[in-house]
């Protein structure tokens, strides 16, 4: 009871405080007091620091359409390492499944929507750009047999942009320094000097996210975050929620130490599934209608 | 150690009730490209009115994660998902419908000014090697209302409600 109270006053502290420019410091230090006294776990801690400085990044005031632009740009850049996967019936179940888990998650509206494309590689991997393109590789989709499992692959992606995992990447003088570009004067049209340091702080905030998100993958504690609120999501649609634990143990029989990919970006499966138990264990069970395998099966056999 | 733990909670949430009223009580903004307001705080809600970048909503009610207001630009009232809104003021583009406007440009952020299409054009005249055609087909993909009813009634899925934080 008393580690609930304190976890809820803590909680409206943190919600009280997203509101300040302190935000990310005082939430932080709150949750490591928590966390040595024992009223919360050290991994509760962390997820709650995490949060809080994605959230103060997101103070930092990049509009949804800055997130669009910046978005595209990655997707376009990870188009030229990877071929498209050109499959109509294929591309069009990832965004029905993906639409609807993305109008489930906590932010379903971003500038221009949610948008999926498989990517015609066997390597296992999967990336979810700001603003909400995201991008789901053939042999990720093979780590799946049913329609839940696939889902649970996307909800993860969705969960990273809804966690804005992706915009937290960007190294903190990017905003101001692009308000430097500006000033006060208003431009309808940039003139030749401002446009060349826009650009350049625009190349720079790409390659932020770019380093993060295909070279070195997330902090790991991003990722079991990405997964837990993946269960979230799940749950809300009506999959069953327990279909990840089931992908994760297939993607740890197939990817291998020189597999790139998730092998390099992720923590380990067997690592993400010790850290969902504890949410799965809450979540109950979902008895998949065989709908859902069949259709699955149509479309994603051969794929 | 409770006392303290009460008087923190009347605090917070005294202030906290005191920023939301205030919140409610004014107008926002539409920040995505284009959303709508439907007739029920879900997204299974019929659309009553398609809403704009920068369109001004009255505020009326909220609940959950949506907040029922009123749009003067074309005089309807309906629910949308908060996450499609700010509480700052956004200019429109222009040419769009909702141009020209009364909002002053001195109160643009500098971002709002940063990244757009104007940087992508000059990105991509710099690096011709990266190629956006699939970004824009991608972008193209869309469900229509009917198909995403049918794909969630067969599969027995529950109709996608926007969630709450």
């Amino acid at each position: 009871m008393r580690t609930l109270l304190l976890s809820s006053v803590l909680a409206l502290l943190i919600l009280y405080l997203s509101g300040c420019q302190t935000v990310s410091t005082i939430a932080n230090v709150g949750a490591d007091i928590a966390a040595a006294t024992g009223q919360i776990s050290t991994e509760q801690a962390a997820s709650i620091k995490r949060s809080t400085t994605a959230a103060s990044h997101a103070f930092e005031r990049f509009t949804p359409e800055n997130e669009y632009y910046i978005g595209r740009t990655i997707t376009a850049n990870i188009l030229t390492r990877y071929r498209v996967y050109r499959n109509e019936d294929a591309t069009t179940y990832v965004n029905l499944i993906g639409q609807t888990l993305a109008r489930a998650s906590d932010k379903p509206e971003t500038f221009k929507g949610y948008h999926f494309l498989i990517l015609d590689t066997d390597e296992i991997n999967a990336f979810a750009a700001p603003g909400g393109l995201i991008l789901v590789s053939r042999g990720l989709i093979g780590c799946c047999t049913n329609e839940d499992e696939l889902a649970s692959v996307l909800a993860h992606e969705i969960a990273h942009i809804q966690l804005g995992h992706g915009m937290a990447a960007i190294r903190s003088g990017r905003y101001t320094s692009l308000g430097r570009v500006f000033g006060v004067e208003v431009a309808k049209n940039l003139g030749g000097e401002q446009l060349a340091k826009a650009a350049s702080i625009f190349d720079d905030t790409v390659g932020d996210i770019m380093k993060k998100l295909v070279d070195r993958g997330y902090q790991s504690g991003q990722e079991y975050d990405a997964d837990r609120t993946a269960i979230t999501i799940l749950k809300r649609v009506g999959y069953n929620p327990r279909a990840l634990r089931e992908m994760l143990r297939q993607m740890d029989s197939r990817l291998g130490p020189e597999s790139g990919g998730f092998g390099t970006t992720h923590p380990t499966p067997k690592k993400r599934l010790k850290h969902i138990e504890s949410a799965l264990e809450d979540s109950g069970s979902v008895v998949m209608p065989s709908v859902r395998k069949i259709r699955f099966d149509r479309v994603m056999t051969g794929v | 150690m409770k006392r303290i733990i009460a008087i923190l909670l009347i605090v917070i949430t005294t202030s906290l009730s005191g920023a939301l009223s205030v919140a409610l009580a004014g107008d926002m903004t539409v920040q995505v490209n284009k959303t709508h307001l439907r007739s029920m705080p879900a997204y299974y809600g019929s659309v009553v009115a398609t809403v704009i970048y920068a369109d001004r909503l009255h505020v009326i009610e909220k609940k959950k994660s949506w907040i029922k207001a009123s749009s003067p630009r074309n005089n309807a009232t309906g629910w949308v998902h908060i996450s499609a809104l700010t509480s700052k003021k956004l200019a429109p583009k222009s040419g769009a419908v909702n141009a020209p406007t009364s909002v002053s440009t001195g109160e643009l952020s500098a971002a709002e000014k940063g990244f757009t299409e104007e940087i992508e054009r000059d990105y991509r005249q710099k690096n011709r090697a990266v190629d956006f055609t699939w970004v824009d087909r991608m972008e193209e993909i869309t469900i229509s209302p009917r198909q995403s009813a049918s794909f969630l009634a067969e599969g027995r899925l529950r109709p996608p409600e926007g969630g709450t934080p």
